[in-house]
């Protein structure tokens, strides 16, 4: 059986993310700069940043969504993680 | 693919009309029962914990709870799914062919069927359209850790059983994943090559688990701190005491509990919390005051004597 020693703090290069999202290198910049993601360092990004940037790239390829409404749902995605853990440390 | 239905009710041992507090109550009565950390039978424990975690997850959120409620009655018709619920296998990609389930999760298929909600077994609609090679989409699942778990880290076998159109035939594979100490709720471990087949000679796509930490009975999570209640009676909250606190998976701290201690304070314990790279979280001790609620002859005395002699006004320190 093939063993895995996945590590979460993996930091993967803008060449590899660009393969994993299927975005290009100009809206992964653009998505940068409005605040969307953050690289980690020196254009480095998390496990959670390339999920969130092929989510990106599904709503705006497969649902047609514009820059305004992936902002919104980016947002209130977000929002809604926030308070479901808070709701989980309270319970 | 059937699911078998989950009496969740059973599983907490509470009746359909159990309160919120109830719930709360026998999920901790029974999840200190089965704590990985205090039964003889680790492995069967384990699975009983992660078992009484699942049905907590449910009837403890009041949103989840509404709707398994709903799903009751619509279950016992064979072929007639029950509202809210939604068929079949999960697929990644709507025409990809590919499906999948997973094992050794911690949860059951019936949750990450009906309950993973928007996190379970989500997955990305791959790189669509395409003649040429395209990459298989990524898979993700919820993995139950608890928190020894998460405290000292374990290896975790996973089973994927998926369905392979390309080849009509049902595929089982198991990975073993090594969780590493200090994993945090929320966290993502990319498997690499384990999601759905590429497509023309494309590479296939990613695993991710998402890391759910387990409800455990004493302590609570906030990224690497841990939370601890303790309960003191009000003679030890006056003139202080020392406290012997047993941790997740082993090991214990004493704590000085300061004289003049109220209810709500916080004691930080550096250093006693989930490991982490550049340093540890810490433990935090919440001070909480009960009262004694019968009192014999003796006592009542005492307290009617305290009563008299005592300067102490409430509030206005």
């Amino acid at each position: 059986m093939k063993a895995y020693e996945p590590d979460p703090h993996d930091l993967h290069s803008m060449e590899t993310v660009i393969r994993l999202t299927g975005s290009s290198r100009r809206k992964i910049v653009f998505y940068c700069r409005k605040g969307l993601v953050k690289p980690a360092e020196d254009w480095r990004f998390d496990n959670d940043s390339v999920q969130l940037l092929r989510r990106v790239e599904q709503l705006r390829r497969e649902h047609r969504m514009n820059w305004a409404a992936i902002r919104m749902i980016a947002r209130l995605s977000r929002e809604v993680e926030m308070l479901r853990e808070e709701l989980r440390f309270r319970r | 693919m059937p699911v078998e239905f989950k009496d969740y009710y059973k599983v907490l041992e509470v009746p359909r009309d159990a309160d919120e507090a109830a719930i709360k109550k026998a999920f901790r009565k029974l999840a200190r029962l089965h704590h990985p950390d205090v039964a003889k039978d680790k492995a069967g424990s384990e699975e009983k914990f992660k078992e009484i975690n699942e049905a907590y997850e449910v009837l403890g959120d009041p949103e989840k709870r509404k709707r398994y409620d709903s799903m009751g009655t619509g279950w016992e018709h064979p072929g007639g799914m029950p509202q809210g619920a939604h068929s079949g296998w999960q697929s990644a990609g709507p025409g990809d062919g590919f499906e999948f389930e997973f094992g050794g999760t911690g949860f059951s298929d019936f949750f990450e069927r009906y309950f993973s909600g928007g996190y379970g077994r989500s997955t990305d609609a791959g790189f669509s359209g395409a003649a040429r090679s395209t990459r298989g989409h990524d898979v993700e699942g919820d993995l139950m850790v608890t928190l020894p778990e998460a405290m000292s880290g374990s290896v975790r076998t996973i089973s994927m059983r998926k369905w392979d159109a390309a080849r009509g035939q049902e595929v089982v594979e198991e990975i073993q994943v090594r969780i590493p100490a200090g994993i945090r709720e929320g966290q993502r471990l990319r498997v690499p090559g384990h999601g759905g087949s590429g497509h023309r000679g494309g590479e296939a796509g990613d695993l991710y688990l998402r890391v759910r930490l387990a409800a455990d009975p004493d302590f609570r999570v906030r990224g690497h701190d841990l939370y601890l209640d303790l309960v003191l009676a009000p003679w030890d909250a006056v003139l202080g005491t020392k406290s012997t606190i047993t941790l997740p998976g082993g090991g214990t701290v004493q704590v000085k509990i300061p004289a003049g201690s109220q209810s709500g304070d916080q004691l930080r314990v550096k250093g006693y919390g989930l490991p982490r790279k550049s340093q540890p979280g810490d433990l935090y001790v919440v001070l909480l005051i009960e009262v004694p609620t019968s009192v014999g002859e003796e006592e009542l005395g005492l307290w009617e004597k305290l009563r008299q002699v005592s300067k102490f006004q409430p509030g206005k320190r």
